[in-house]
């Protein structure tokens, strides 16, 4: 049976009820949705709200799923979207869009590693591009997705994928330039 | 830099080229190249050694207790929450007896006009109470009434309550109701199909619709995002704030009423009918 094939099973067996196969979903899948929150929320606490609510949707969401992409491209589609939709409430609330270092979320940091599991200079330095172009690197070279990936998860073209990691990465440079790293 | 080149660079940096002869000619050719072959591998040696990120076992289970907690939770009845209109109750019901004590003033006068004014706001105010009960129970009634979009929701039986688009009307200095109502009718000739498009500032599609949500638009679709209005020769007056409009879905475009959303509130400021 293809991957595909199982994952197409799988969902079917969702939308029948099956919660050990919503299970088996997210244990596929909550590492890197995980991953992904973080590294585009930079904080745990709100990365774990992100993971959350990115399966919560999935599932209300299973019935939809047509099969187009792999379901993990469909799930970091949602976990991407749903980061969007956090960090754009931050903007309305007027708070603080970017993350607190050591947030105290389940994290026991004792060098200087924040709480993303990213130098504190690194994450600053992402933190300061544009909200496309971070998504764009991290997927792309964090995260390690291929160009056709990345298009796919952000419903975009790949011509704009390489555009945004291209100069994501060239804003991410000046940024650590003027940390002096 | 053309396209090719910059492909080539980044290419290079990444170290996934078996002949770098070309990329490195590029490189050498000019200074704009060497910066961005600079800057293309100090980004991706940054993020070399940051890796995927996982959960402790703690953030593991709480994440998938919470999950189930939240699917097994009874759905809340669709439309529970209060919908835009409850907070322009009150403001109806005093504009209402402020009219109904205006006409009788006008018409009668006097001592009995008071009298009477005082039976015609009484009157109203009832009438009024009627129609909130009206509503109340229509909200209560189930999930049926409160699928229905708010905007077709207002209060039909009341004569002289046909304003509620105009209590929003009025709401909008003149200026401003005059530039949404030039941007409704672009709407609706066809010339604003498409939502105007800002790379970095404008929402995602999912939280557009979040947004009418929120606003009470359920059932409508975006037809113009503007995060800060610019409507190139189009003078935009100062009351007039960042606003998404919509339309009902499936509304005739040509005499559809057009709302505008507040895009830094999610409240609804306007329609234009």
């Amino acid at each position: 049976m293809t991957t595909a094939a199982q994952e197409a099973e799988l969902l079917a067996r969702v939308v029948d009820g099956d919660h050990d196969a919503f299970t088996e979903i997210m244990r596929s899948h909550e590492d890197r949705v995980f991953s992904v929150c973080l590294r585009i929320m930079g904080n745990r606490e709100q990365a774990l709200d992100a993971t959350q609510e990115t399966f919560l949707t999935t599932f209300r969401k299973a019935r939809q799923f047509k099969g187009n992409s792999a379901l993990g491209t469909w799930i970091y589609r949602i976990a991407v979207n749903t980061c969007y939709d956090q960090l754009r409430k931050q903007k309305r609330r007027k708070t603080d869009p970017m993350p607190e270092h050591l947030d105290p979320a389940d994290y026991s940091a004792e060098d200087a590693v924040d709480a993303a599991g990213v130098r504190p200079e690194i994450q600053d330095a992402l933190g300061a591009i544009p909200e496309d172009f971070r998504v764009a690197v991290i997927l792309s070279d964090i995260e390690g997705m291929g160009l056709p990936e990345v298009a796919e998860v952000l419903d975009i073209p790949v011509g704009t994928v390489k555009s945004r990691v291209f100069r994501g990465r060239r804003l991410l440079a000046k940024e650590l330039g003027n940390q002096s790293v | 830099m053309r396209e090719h080149e910059l492909e080539l660079i980044a290419a290079l940096a990444e170290g996934r080229l078996e002949d770098e002869s070309e990329a490195r000619a590029i490189i050498a050719s000019s200074a704009e190249a060497r910066a961005e072959f600079d800057a293309q591998k100090k980004a991706i040696e940054a993020l070399a050694d940051v890796g995927t990120a996982s959960m402790s076992d703690t953030e593991r289970s709480a994440l998938r207790r919470d999950v189930w907690t939240e699917l097994r939770a009874p759905e809340p009845a669709v439309g529970s929450g209060k919908p835009w209109y409850y907070r322009w109750m009150p403001v109806a019901a005093g504009m209402l007896v402020i009219i109904g004590l205006v006409a009788v003033v006008s018409q009668g006068g006097g001592l009995g006009g008071i009298v009477t004014a005082d039976e015609a706001a009484s009157e109203t105010t009832l009438a009024d109470t009627e129609t909130t009960q009206a509503m109340a129970e229509e909200l209560d009634g189930g999930d049926e009434a409160a699928d229905g979009a708010p905007i077709t929701e207002e209060p039909t039986d009341g004569e002289g309550e046909s304003g509620e688009d105009g209590d929003l009307g009025q709401a909008v200095p003149p200026a401003a109701a005059a530039f949404y109502a030039a941007v409704a009718d672009d709407i609706r000739s066809g010339e604003e199909t498409e939502p105007q498009t800002r790379a970095l500032e404008t929402p995602s599609p999912s939280e557009l619709a979040e947004c009418l949500a929120e606003a009470g638009l359920e059932g409508y679709e975006v037809q113009d995002v503007n995060p800060a209005p610019d409507e190139g020769d189009r003078e935009v007056p100062d009351a007039a704030v960042p606003y998404v409009a919509a339309i009902p879905v499936d509304a005739d475009r040509t005499t559809t009423e057009v709302a505008f959303v507040g895009l830094e509130t999610c409240e609804l400021i306007h329609i234009d009918r």
